[in-house]
């Protein structure tokens, strides 16, 4: 909470707070009321040291945690701004990456069971257009740029009742409300470059979602 | 091959890394989580280039963006542990990884820094932006998405409570300082 204190010799002028004590030390009042404040505080000594103590605080803390700007920076920060835009990531790489800095791991066995008992839900539950063409590596979601797995994530964490689309510039992703959520996975279909498929989210007991996505051939 | 450098951008981000981690650290409380934010933050900001706007302060751009990151993050987290403590067994219930990495980390820290560190994440991140980074009120107001007063209010509380954190440290200091002398 914010103390006040009304200056001893300025009845008639604003009671000088906190707020303004530390915008006063700080050299950020405006010039009417940094007058009204040093008035106030050359007539008060316990706000003359209440400031004092501000500006102490301020000159510790002045280049504190420089440990954090001397240090390397870790090299996986140097290469994820490295990389670049680029417009054409691996899924797995990306979302690998994403997933391992949010705590959003693929591949985990008690996922992958849930995943294996729901891609017949799936099937039959999610209406999906022809795929057209699957990369060598038969991951059909090899495209997908990081903007899009950003905004795949971001619809996971809302409304598991709703359906939501989002999409960019060449891409799209719709997701699924309903049946599926019973069972804490989403479905989600995403388009890209035209081409159609679709993938699976299931919330892990330790929080987080993983995410599949399977390959078309298989739906 | 290696990545190079591609263009101005991406050099500035490069420029920029040491001080979103400090930002970062004072959001999160952790290293570890620090560094996975300001990882994040580049990616969104280096998808979201086009909508930077040249003459606008860069650092100002990428730390709003990690600020909503992380708003988004403690969000999900919170939502995730009210559905926990709904429906898991208290068998999956454990001590947290961040808790260790945040022990580790602060054998790491100076005095000053363990008093920063040990301030609530409203007041650390205020702080941090304006008395350790150097920015104006205003700047940290628009990255945190605050009233200028709400700044004024946070950064007040956080630097008594860091004066009373240094002085008894040093209460501290002097007290063993007297014993070893006895």
């Amino acid at each position: 909470m914010t103390e006040k204190a009304t200056p001893a010799d300025h009845h008639d002028a604003p009671a000088v707070d906190d707020r303004d004590l530390v915008a006063y030390v700080d050299g950020e009042l405006p010039e009417p009321a940094r007058e009204r404040v040093a008035a106030a505080i050359a007539g008060d000594a316990g706000l003359a040291r209440r400031a004092e103590r501000m500006l102490t605080a301020r000159d510790a803390a002045t280049g504190g945690l420089a440990g954090v700007l001397s240090a390397t920076v870790p090299d996986r920060l140097r290469q994820a701004v490295l990389a670049g835009p680029s417009p054409r990531p691996t899924w797995r790489q990306a979302l690998d990456d994403l997933t391992r800095s949010w705590g959003w791991r693929l591949g985990a066995p008690a996922g992958a069971l849930v995943v294996g008992a729901l891609v017949a839900v799936l099937a039959i539950s999610v209406p999906l257009r022809s795929p057209s063409y699957l990369p060598a590596s038969g991951d059909p979601a090899t495209a997908l740029p990081p903007e899009a797995q950003l905004a795949l994530m971001d619809l996971l964490a809302g409304d598991a009742s709703a359906a939501a689309q989002v999409s960019g510039d060449g891409w799209a992703i719709d997701i699924t409300p309903g049946a599926l959520a019973a069972f804490e996975c989403r479905a989600f279909l995403y388009r890209l470059d035209g081409a159609s498929n679709a993938g699976l989210a299931c919330r892990s007991p330790a929080g987080g979602w993983r995410v599949t996505t399977m390959p078309s051939g298989g739906l | 091959m290696p990545p190079s450098v591609e263009d101005g951008f991406q050099r500035a981000l490069l420029g920029l890394l040491p001080r979103l981690r400090r930002f970062a650290l004072s959001l999160t409380g952790n290293m570890a989580e620090a560094d996975d934010l300001t990882q994040a933050a580049c990616l969104r900001a280096l998808e979201r280039r086009r909508r930077y706007r040249d003459g606008t302060r860069l650092d100002s751009w990428l730390f709003r963006i990690a600020q909503n990151l992380w708003i988004d993050e403690r969000r999900r987290h919170r939502r995730r542990r009210e559905q926990s403590i709904d429906s898991a067994p208290l068998s999956h219930v454990s001590t947290p990884a961040w808790a260790e990495t945040q022990a580790e980390d602060r054998l790491m820290l100076s005095a000053v820094d363990r008093a920063i560190m040990d301030l609530p994440e409203e007041q650390r991140a205020v702080l941090v932006l304006t008395t350790v980074d150097g920015l104006a009120y205003r700047e940290a107001a628009a990255i945190l998405g605050l009233p200028i007063g709400t700044v004024m209010s946070r950064l007040a509380r956080a630097r008594l409570a860091l004066a009373d954190a240094l002085e008894t440290a040093s209460a501290k200091g002097a007290r063993k300082v007297g014993e070893t002398t006895r």
